[in-house]
């Protein structure tokens, strides 16, 4: 079919096109009638840990996004906005807002929910980004249990072995009379020096001891900064089990409604094209299967010539 | 017409001898050889509005080229089987009739007509594709018979194959005094062939006199 002759078959046909695309505009209302739901969104700022407290936090995290998209959420959420968890999890959606620094950790999330009336749409983005939070904050603390075992072990082995040193020492020091080691040989020294043989014995008894009491000495030395180091690292663990904190969420903007002007332009764009597209193609195929015969009239006034004659049937 | 050529090739009696369209003239409304094959062995009567608008058709066609030295009629038409060569030996027999003499050039390599002579027949008979194999050889073939038909003051008449599916007829339409374009009711699909069929008549500066509208 020639370009020319489907032209003149949208001149004669072009109130199916125009049906067509007023088809699929009411198709495009019946649409949004069924299935558009009034819809909010909030912005929610999240300031990951891994920058917040990047020397002490070593769990794994569970994003912001999803846990808006997470089953829990949507049964929490249910409860609160009476829905069903299945419908909850399919109105809420979430998106993170556009950013200039690619390498920003901390994303800025915009809840989106949809249902039936604005203030229910609002309704579910704010409880939805409440027990959202909880559930960041619970989902995301360290868990120290496994950690603290250990170190609770490890302190009461230092402990333990802070104090058999150190009766060690004692019970050296008190057998051999040598408490203070080493502040009684550096007096006994002194008074052998001025002359004093009793004093001279006494050093003498003390030296023979001193290689001894130093080893005993260093022991308990040893055991006290063992002691130290593992109540540091409870310490550090304790301060693990803090993160995150409500502080690394904050909502930006609450929910509010939002528009959705373009939504409902495209559809109506999408029914009218597709309407017309449909009636282009009915007009088609109307030309292609309603082809009729040129008559007499049409090829005269093509050729622009006359007709001459008409040659009725041969035979009688 | 010395250059004529007589040649047996699917040779046919074009013409009764008492100058009426015989059926094998008729048949040729179903337009192709194969078909005239098949023709009934007893010639049907053929109706008298049938050779009455041959007549009216080579009246017109004579006013049409009245005073011009180029008495020539090139019959064609778009598609097979419109009922081309019919017109062809139809016109050719009524011209007879009022204007003598004539040749009719059967250009259409199906050979449809042949070129027996018949005796009695009114007119003369050519075939250029009986003797030549290239549609080069036929168009100055027939230059030749034109422009022997125009010293003779004879009236040629050109039967050519359908112009979807041979360009001769466009070759040779500029070499007549006119064209003649033929539609058959109820199987010419559109205009648009007609149309296109004027387009390229318009570019050679043919003249178009005018459409045959064959109703059988």
């Amino acid at each position: 079919m020639q370009l020319a002759h489907y032209l003149h078959g949208l001149r004669r046909f072009w109130p199916v096109v125009a049906a067509g695309a007023v088809i699929g505009l009411i198709f495009a209302y019946g649409f949004l009638k069924l299935t558009m739901l009034d819809q909010a969104s909030a912005d929610v700022a999240i300031l990951d840990p891994m920058s917040g407290r990047s020397t002490n936090y070593n769990e794994a995290q569970v994003t912001f996004d999803s846990i808006i998209k997470s089953e829990t959420l949507a049964e929490k959420v249910s409860l609160v906005v009476n829905e069903d968890p299945a419908t909850v999890r399919n109105d809420l959606s979430v998106t993170v807002a556009t950013n200039l620094n690619p390498n920003n950790p901390s994303p800025l999330y915009v809840v989106h929910g949809r249902d039936h009336g604005v203030s229910r749409a609002i309704l579910l983005v704010n409880t939805a980004i409440g027990e959202g939070r909880k559930l960041y904050v619970s989902l995301n603390a360290a868990n120290t249990a496994a950690y603290q075992a250990t170190i609770d072990v490890e302190a009461k082995a230092a402990s333990d072995n802070l104090t058999a040193a150190q009766a060690a020492l004692d019970d050296f020091a008190s057998s051999n009379n040598a408490v203070d080691l080493p502040g009684r040989l550096a007096t006994m020294t002194a008074l052998a020096d001025a002359g004093s043989s009793s004093a001279a014995t006494e050093r003498d008894r003390l030296e023979k001891l001193q290689s001894q009491y130093a080893g005993l000495a260093f022991a308990v030395q040893a055991a006290q900064a063992r002691a130290q180091t593992v109540a540091t690292e409870g310490e550090s663990l304790k301060m693990a089990e803090l993160l995150p904190t409500s502080a690394e969420t904050k909502v930006l903007d609450p929910a509010a409604e939002e528009g959705q002007a373009l939504y409902v332009a495209l559809v109506y764009a999408l029914g009218l094209v597709t309407g017309a597209a449909v009636g282009l193609a009915v007009v088609y195929g109307l030309m292609f299967t309603g082809r009729r015969p040129a008559t007499p009239a049409e090829v005269a006034a093509a050729l622009g010539a006359p007709v001459l004659v008409r040659i009725p049937k041969a035979a009688q | 017409m010395s250059h004529a050529i007589r040649n047996g090739k699917g040779a046919r009696s074009a013409q009764s001898a008492h100058g009426e369209l015989t059926a094998d003239d008729a048949a040729g409304a179903q337009g192709e050889a194969h078909e005239q094959a098949q023709a009934p062995a007893v010639a049907p009567t053929l109706s008298k509005p049938f050779t009455e608008g041959f007549r009216l058709l080579a009246l017109d066609i004579d006013h049409l080229l009245q005073g011009s030295p180029n008495r020539s009629v090139l019959v064609m038409s778009a598609l097979p089987k419109e009922g081309r060569t019919t017109t062809a030996a139809g016109l050719a027999r009524a011209f007879a009739e009022v204007a003598t003499p004539v040749a009719l050039v059967d250009a259409n390599p199906a050979a449809v007509i042949g070129s027996a002579p018949v005796a009695g027949q009114p007119y003369e008979v050519i075939s250029p594709w009986a003797t030549y194999d290239t549609q080069a050889e036929v168009v100055d073939y027939v230059r030749l018979v034109l422009e022997s038909g125009r010293s003779a003051g004879a009236t040629v008449v050109i039967d050519v194959p359908p112009a979807t599916t041979s360009s001769l007829g466009f070759f040779l339409a500029p070499l007549v005094g006119g064209v003649l374009y033929v539609m058959r009711t109820r199987r010419t699909p559109d205009a648009t062939f007609a149309a296109a069929v004027r387009s390229q008549l318009d570019l050679l500066g043919v003249k178009v006199l005018g459409v045959v509208v064959n109703e059988g």
